[in-house]
C-alpha cells in the first residue's frame, strides 16, 4: 500500500485542531468564556477532508479518518490521566495504577476513533461511486452524523459489562460540544438536537474545503449557505436577541445548592463520614440562615446526606429538625449508594424529600460509568489476570446497576415540578428527555472526586449540560462534589457558578420553564432519519453531468 | 505490508503478551495487598487515623497504651499462656496475667448448637418421629420449627450467658476540670470505634457474610476478628480511663455497648463450625446497631448541659449541635 505521509500529517493535524476547539481547556486567565476557541470546529474537519480527498484506497482513507480522530479523542479524553492514582477504586501500586489508565485510555480513544475510521471509508466510496453526484456535501454530512449516532452506542459496545445501558448515550467528543458558548447554536439544538448542530458544521467545513481546495465555482446556492452559516457563526448573539425577545416573566424558585469537596475512598472511616455530615449540616445551615426563602436544596452526587442523618436521628426527629430549620417546605434532594432489598442489587439512588411529608419519590441513576461504576467485562478479564479476587471486591464496594425507573419527576406543592438526573446521564440526550418528561427544572448532581477535581472533565460536562438544557427547554441546576456547581437557564445559558470547587453553597433565583421543544417532542429521531434518508436519496439519484 | 514486516510484527505481539502476562504475575500480589486492605481497611483506619496511641501490636483487645495498666505482656496476646487473648479475659471480667477456671465470652460455652440441632433432626428421624414419609406434611414441618426454634434459643442463651454488666469503673473527682477532660478523653472513642459500629457494620457484615457465601470462611472469619479485636480494645482502653461521678451511669452503658458487640462479634467469628450460633449473633448486631444508640449520646448531652461543659473541638459533637433540635 502506498502511504502518502503527508495527508497522514494533515489528518493528524484536523485532529488535534479539532482537540483544541472542544471545550475542557481552560481559558480563565483570558476569557470568562468556557471556550474560546471552539470556533474551530467549523473549520477543524477541513483538513481531514484535504487529506481524504488524497487517499489511495478505502483502506487509506479508513488509516486517514481513524489516525485524525485517535489524535482528537487522545486529546480529549486527556482526563483519563486524573484518575491515577487508582487507590480510589482499590489498586494502590502506581505503576499497575498508570498500566491501567494507559490502556483504557488507548483503547477508549482508538474504539472511538474507529467511527471516523468508518467515516474516512465511506467517504472514499463516495469519491470514488458518486462523484459526480448532486449534493455529494450533504451526503457526506450525512454520513458523518450517523458514524456519529453509531459511535454513541459504540462506547456502551467497546466497555460492555453488567452495568450496561444499551442506547445511543455516549455521545462525549460529539463536535457540537465545542459550540456551548454560541447561543443561536444552542437554539438550533432546541429543533434537532447535537446531531443536527454535526451536520451543519461539517456542511460547513465542506463547504469551506471546496472553496479553498476545490476547483468548483461560487454557485448562488453555496454562496448564500455559506452567508447563512457564517451569521450562525459569527453573529450568534444579536441573531439570539432577535429570537429570544418573547422572554416572559415566570415566578421563579429561590433553590441553594450545597458544592463540598469530598475526596473519593474506598471505605470512608468514621472520623471522615462524620466530618463530612458536619460540613454539610453547617451548610444546609448557612443556607437556612442566610436564605430563609429557599423551595429547593440540592446536593452533590453520593452525599450519603440521607443516610448519614438516619444514623443520628429518627423519622420523627428527621421532621423536627427541618421544621426547625426552614419555615416552610422545602425540598430536599440528596442522594447515595443504596443495595436494594428487593433484588439485593446496589444503585446510586436519588431521594427527594418534602421537609413536611417525607421521601415523595427516588430515582436510580441509570446510565452507570464503566470502570469507575461496574467493571466492564474486558476490564474484568484484565484484572483476571492480576487477581481473581478483584473484581469480586469491586463488586462488593462499587459495583452499581442501571436503575429501571425512566421518570421520577416531583411535583412539588404545585409550584414546581423537578426532574433528577445524575453526572455521567447529562451525556445521553435520550437520558435527558426520558427523565424530563413534563417537568419544569432538571436538577443535575455530579462529583469529580474519582477524577480527584480534574477540571478538564468538568468542563467538559459543563458544554454537554449547556446543550440538555438548550435541548430540552429546561434549565438545570447542578451540585457538584469537588468541581464547580452551576446554574443553566432553559436556553442553554450558564447564569450563575461557582469561583471554585472549595465547599460553599449558591444560591438564587431561577425560572422554571414548562415549555416543550421540539427536541423534547421528537428527540434525534428527525436528525439522525434524516440524515439517513437523505444520505440513501443522494447515494441512489442520477449522476449529475459533467 | 511485506511478508518480513508481519513476521516481525506478530513476534513482537507475542512477545508484548508475555511481557504483559509477566507483569500482571509481578503485580498480583500488589493487587492482592490491596485487596486485602480494603478488606482490612475498614479496622486498620480506625487506630491509623485518629490517633497514633491506639494501636494493639499482638491484637489482644488491649491497646498497647494500655497493657502497662493491666500489666500484661505488649508482644503476647496471651501474657497468663491460658489459651484466651487478654482483652477476652478482661472484656469478660477475669485477670489476664494469672491462669484461672475461666468462662471466656465466645469459648465459654462450647456447645455446638448447630451440630446439636443436626444430631436432633438426624436422632429424630432414626427414631421416626421426624420422618417425611409418615403423616403429614404440615406435622413433620412442626416438628421441625420446633427443633430449629428450639436451637435459636440455645444460640440467644449462649450468647446472653456471656455479657455481663460491668460495674467497676475507675472513679475521680467531679471537677469541671475533670469532666472536661473525660470528655475529650471519650470523644475519640465516640468518634472512632463507637461510630464504626453503626457506620460499618453493615458494609462488614455484608462483606463477611458474601465472604462466606462464596466459601471463603476464612476472610469472613479475619472481618469478625478484626471488629471483635476493634471493640475489645474500645472497652479495655475505656476500662483505663478515670470517670468523674456525673458520668460514671453513662460510663457504664458505654463499657456495656461495647462489651456487647465485642462478643456478638466474637460469637460472629464461628460462621463456619456454628453457623447458627454466629448468624443469630449477626442478626442481633444488625437489629442493635440499624441506628446510633441515641440514648448514649442524649445521656452524654443531658450531663454536658446540666454542667455547662465546653465540649472538645471535635465533629461529632458539632453534629450533635446542629441536629439538636431543642
Amino acid at each position: 500500500m502506498e502511504y502518502n505521509h503527508k495527508s497522514f500529517a494533515v489528518a493528524g493535524l484536523s485532529g488535534l485542531s479539532l482537540a483544541f476547539a472542544y471545550p475542557g481547556w481552560d481559558f480563565s486567565l483570558i476569557s470568562s468564556s468556557t471556550n474560546i476557541f471552539g470556533w474551530i470546529v467549523w473549520v477543524g474537519i477541513v483538513p481531514l477532508l484535504w487529506s481524504l480527498s488524497k487517499a489511495t484506497s478505502k483502506k487509506n482513507a479508513f488509516l486517514l479518518g481513524f489516525l485524525s480522530g485517535f489524535f482528537y479523542f487522545l486529546i480529549i479524553f486527556r482526563w483519563f490521566w486524573s484518575l491515577h492514582p487508582l487507590d480510589t477504586l482499590g489498586i494502590e501500586n502506581a505503576f499497575l495504577s498508570i498500566l491501567i489508565i494507559t490502556l483504557t485510555w488507548l483503547i477508549s480513544s482508538a474504539g472511538m476513533a474507529l467511527f471516523w475510521g468508518i467515516f474516512g471509508f465511506a467517504y472514499s466510496l463516495t469519491k470514488e461511486k458518486i462523484q459526480y453526484r448532486k449534493y455529494n456535501i450533504l451526503l457526506i454530512a450525512c454520513l458523518f452524523v450517523i458514524c456519529e449516532y453509531i459511535r454513541s452506542w459504540g462506547f456502551g459496545l467497546l466497555w460492555w459489562g453488567s452495568g450496561t445501558l444499551w442506547g445511543p448515550h455516549w455521545t462525549m467528543g460529539n463536535l457540537a460540544y465545542a459550540l456551548g458558548n454560541n447561543p443561536l447554536i444552542l437554539n438550533i439544538s432546541s429543533f434537532v438536537g447535537i446531531y443536527g448542530v454535526t451536520f451543519l458544521i461539517i456542511v460547513f467545513n465542506l463547504l469551506v474545503y471546496k472553496i479553498f481546495f476545490n476547483q468548483s465555482r461560487f454557485s448562488k446556492i453555496k454562496i448564500t449557505t455559506i452567508i447563512v452559516l457564517l451569521s450562525v457563526t459569527l453573529a450568534p448573539k444579536y441573531i439570539y436577541g432577535v429570537i429570544n425577545n418573547s422572554e416572559i416573566d415566570k415566578e421563579k424558585i429561590n433553590f441553594a445548592i450545597i458544592q463540598t469537596s469530598q475526596e473519593a475512598r474506598l471505605l470512608f472511616t468514621p472520623q471522615e463520614v462524620v466530618a463530612n455530615f458536619k460540613e454539610q449540616l453547617e451548610l444546609l445551615d448557612q443556607i437556612a440562615k442566610q436564605n430563609p426563602e429557599t423551595n429547593l436544596v440540592i446536593f452533590p452526587e453520593a452525599s450519603e446526606f440521607f443516610k448519614n442523618i438516619s444514623l443520628f436521628l429518627d423519622s420523627s426527629e428527621i421532621q423536627n429538625y427541618f421544621s426547625n430549620l426552614f419555615n416552610k417546605p422545602v425540598l430536599i434532594i440528596a442522594g447515595g449508594r443504596v443495595i436494594d432489598p428487593d433484588d439485593g442489587k446496589a444503585y446510586s439512588r436519588v431521594y427527594s424529600l418534602d421537609t413536611h411529608e417525607g421521601i415523595v419519590n427516588y430515582y436510580d441513576k441509570r446510565l452507570p460509568v464503566p470502570g469507575g461504576e461496574f467493571l466492564p467485562y474486558p476490564i474484568r478479564l484484565l484484572t483476571s489476570i492480576f487477581s481473581l479476587s478483584d473484581t469480586t471486591d469491586f463488586k462488593k464496594t462499587r459495583e452499581l446497576y442501571p436503575g429501571k425507573k425512566e421518570v421520577s419527576t416531583v411535583d412539588f406543592r404545585y409550584q414546581i415540578s423537578v426532574s433528577p438526573i445524575i453526572c455521567s446521564e447529562l451525556i445521553s440526550p435520550n437520558l435527558t428527555v426520558e427523565s424530563s418528561a413534563n417537568s419544569d427544572l432538571i436538577f443535575s448532581m455530579a462529583s469529580y472526586a474519582l477524577f480527584h477535581g480534574n477540571e478538564t472533565i468538568a468542563n467538559q460536562m459543563l458544554s454537554v449540560t449547556l446543550f440538555r438544557a438548550a435541548e430540552t427547554k429546561k434549565p438545570i441546576i447542578t451540585a457538584v462534589n469537588l468541581g464547580k456547581s452551576h446554574v443553566i437557564d432553559s436556553n442553554g445559558i450558564l447564569v450563575l457558578r461557582t469561583q471554585d470547587s472549595s465547599s460553599q453553597i449558591l444560591t438564587g433565583l431561577l425560572s422554571p420553564s414548562s415549555q416543550e421543544s421540539w427536541y423534547n417532542k421528537a428527540g434525534n429521531t428527525p436528525a439522525i432519519l434524516g440524515s439517513l434518508l437523505l444520505g440513501i436519496f443522494i447515494w441512489f439519484s442520477k449522476k449529475q453531468k459533467r | 505490508m511485506s511478508r518480513k514486516l508481519k513476521i516481525v510484527l506478530g513476534l513482537l505481539l507475542v512477545l508484548a503478551g508475555f511481557l504483559v502476562l509477566r507483569i500482571g504475575l509481578y503485580f498480583k500480589s500488589s493487587t492482592n495487598s490491596a485487596v486485602s486492605a480494603l478488606v482490612k481497611g475498614v479496622s486498620n483506619s480506625i487506630d491509623s487515623d485518629y490517633d497514633t496511641t491506639f494501636i494493639d501490636n499482638d491484637q489482644d483487645g488491649i491497646l498497647d497504651k494500655d497493657e502497662a495498666y493491666y500489666q500484661t505482656d505488649p508482644f503476647n496476646p496471651d501474657t497468663d499462656g491460658d489459651g484466651y487473648f487478654d482483652g477476652e479475659e478482661i472484656a469478660s471480667g477475669y485477670n489476664p496475667t494469672k491462669k484461672e477456671e475461666k468462662k471466656v465470652s465466645g469459648e465459654s460455652n462450647r456447645y455446638n448448637v448447630t451440630e446439636g440441632l443436626t444430631k436432633r433432626l438426624i436422632g429424630g428421624m432414626n427414631a421416626g418421629e421426624i420422618d417425611p414419609s409418615k403423616g403429614s406434611s404440615q406435622i413433620f414441618s412442626q416438628n421441625v420449627d420446633l427443633l430449629t426454634l428450639a436451637a435459636l434459643d440455645e444460640a440467644v442463651a449462649k450468647i446472653g450467658q456471656s455479657t455481663k454488666q460491668t460495674s467497676n469503673i475507675l472513679l475521680t473527682d467531679n471537677s469541671k476540670e475533670s469532666q472536661e477532660e473525660y470528655l475529650k478523653n471519650i470523644s475519640k472513642i465516640l468518634e472512632g470505634p463507637f461510630l464504626s459500629a453503626f457506620i460499618e457494620q453493615p458494609q462488614a457484615i455484608n462483606q463477611a457474610l458474601t465472604s462466606s457465601i462464596t466459601g471463603d470462611f476464612e476472610q469472613s472469619v479475619s472481618i469478625f476478628k478484626n471488629y471483635n479485636i476493634r471493640f475489645t480494645e474500645a472497652y479495655t482502653g475505656l476500662l483505663t480511663i478515670p470517670a468523674p461521678e456525673n458520668f460514671a451511669e453513662f460510663h457504664k452503658k458505654l463499657l456495656n455497648f461495647f462489651q456487647r458487640i465485642a462478643t456478638e462479634y466474637n460469637y460472629a467469628t464461628q460462621i463456619e463450625k456454628d453457623p447458627i450460633t454466629s448468624l443469630t449473633a449477626i442478626a442481633n448486631m444488625t437489629r442493635f446497631l440499624g441506628t446510633i444508640d441515641i440514648s448514649i449520646i442524649q445521656d452524654l448531652r443531658m450531663i454536658i448541659d446540666s454542667n455547662d461543659l465546653v465540649v472538645p473541638n471535635s465533629s461529632l459533637f458539632r453534629v450533635l449541635d446542629l441536629l439538636n433540635t431543642e
